[in-house]
């Protein structure tokens, strides 16, 4: 039983494809980089549905775990800041 | 060299990115909006030594992850290496096999990403250990590019990837749990065998 998977499309280019996908992972993906990734890709189906998945994958996570600050700590901060640039003026003003 | 008094035009626009982040970092509300206070804190008095014009985001970054680490890492004192267990071969499309790919065609994938909530992807996040879940948040969920996660975090690129490819795995063999739970993939034993007509 072979312990690695293989391109059933493109067999001996199973890493490169790989680095493709780890590619189209980079950063923020784009529709452009994920469909010249799929482009690329050729007909290796497996690989093609391992791009569509982490692809989605690295979307739903973005979604799901982002939130806003609480306006409270927005006014915390923006208070404090001022606070440091008035204790500075201060400071260096004598 | 930047002007410190330029600092909260440019640096409160990240506030909520940053805040999401502490959120995951430190799990609790109290503790994160602490930590964006600190940072932005910290952020101001080394405003001096930020480069114009190069990556604020990241540089903001770089500082709320060292004070998460220096801060709530020391006060946590939580074993910094722990082991995934066997993630290597985990694909999740290959897990959303027999029956329920069958019955769904192709888009099995598609089913369990749909019926994943917000708040197990969350939940699945935030059970990865602490170096793990840095490099994922910051690749996956604020979109870091991976040479620029490296400088966050100050470790080699190979060091990136590699929490990155055990950490994105161990979050979907999570979330494929989840998904056993709404009988969507396989079984742990994948008792794929027909059912044979029995004499």
């Amino acid at each position: 039983m072979g312990s690695e998977r293989e391109c059933l499309g493109v067999p001996d280019q199973c890493g490169y494809s790989r680095e493709l996908i780890t590619r189209a992972l980079d950063g923020q993906p784009t529709l452009e980089n994920t469909s010249r990734v799929r482009t690329e890709l050729g007909d290796c189906w497996p690989c093609v549905q391992i791009l569509g998945v982490e692809v989605r994958f690295k979307l739903a996570m973005s979604q799901a775990c982002r939130e806003s600050a609480p306006s409270s700590l927005q006014i915390r901060i923006t208070e404090t800041l001022q606070r440091i640039v008035l204790d500075d003026l201060d400071v260096q003003d004598f | 060299m930047a002007d410190q008094a330029t600092f909260a035009d440019q640096a409160m626009e990240y506030m909520d990115q940053l805040y999401s982040a502490a959120r995951r970092m430190t799990r609790n509300a109290a503790d994160a909006e602490d930590l964006v206070q600190e940072t932005y804190l910290r952020a101001y008095r080394g405003f001096g030594n930020y480069q114009q014009g190069t990556n604020l985001r990241a540089w903001l970054f770089r500082i709320l992850t060292n004070a998460f680490i220096n801060s709530y890492r020391s006060k946590q004192r939580k074993p910094q290496s722990v082991n995934l267990g066997s993630v290597e071969d985990l694909y999740l499309h290959q897990r959303l096999g027999g029956d329920t790919r069958a019955a769904l065609g192709a888009s099995a994938e598609d089913v369990l990403m749909e019926q994943i909530t917000e708040s197990e992807i969350v939940e699945a996040l935030e059970s990865l250990p602490e170096e793990y879940r840095i490099t994922v948040l910051l690749a996956d969920v604020e979109g870091f590019a991976y040479k620029e996660i490296a400088e966050i975090l100050d470790v080699p690129m190979g060091t990136v990837m590699s929490r990155l490819h055990r950490g994105r795995k161990s979050l979907q063999k999570r979330l494929l749990e989840f998904g056993k739970l709404r009988g969507l993939a396989d079984p742990p034993d994948a008792d794929r065998a027909p059912a044979s007509a029995g004499i």
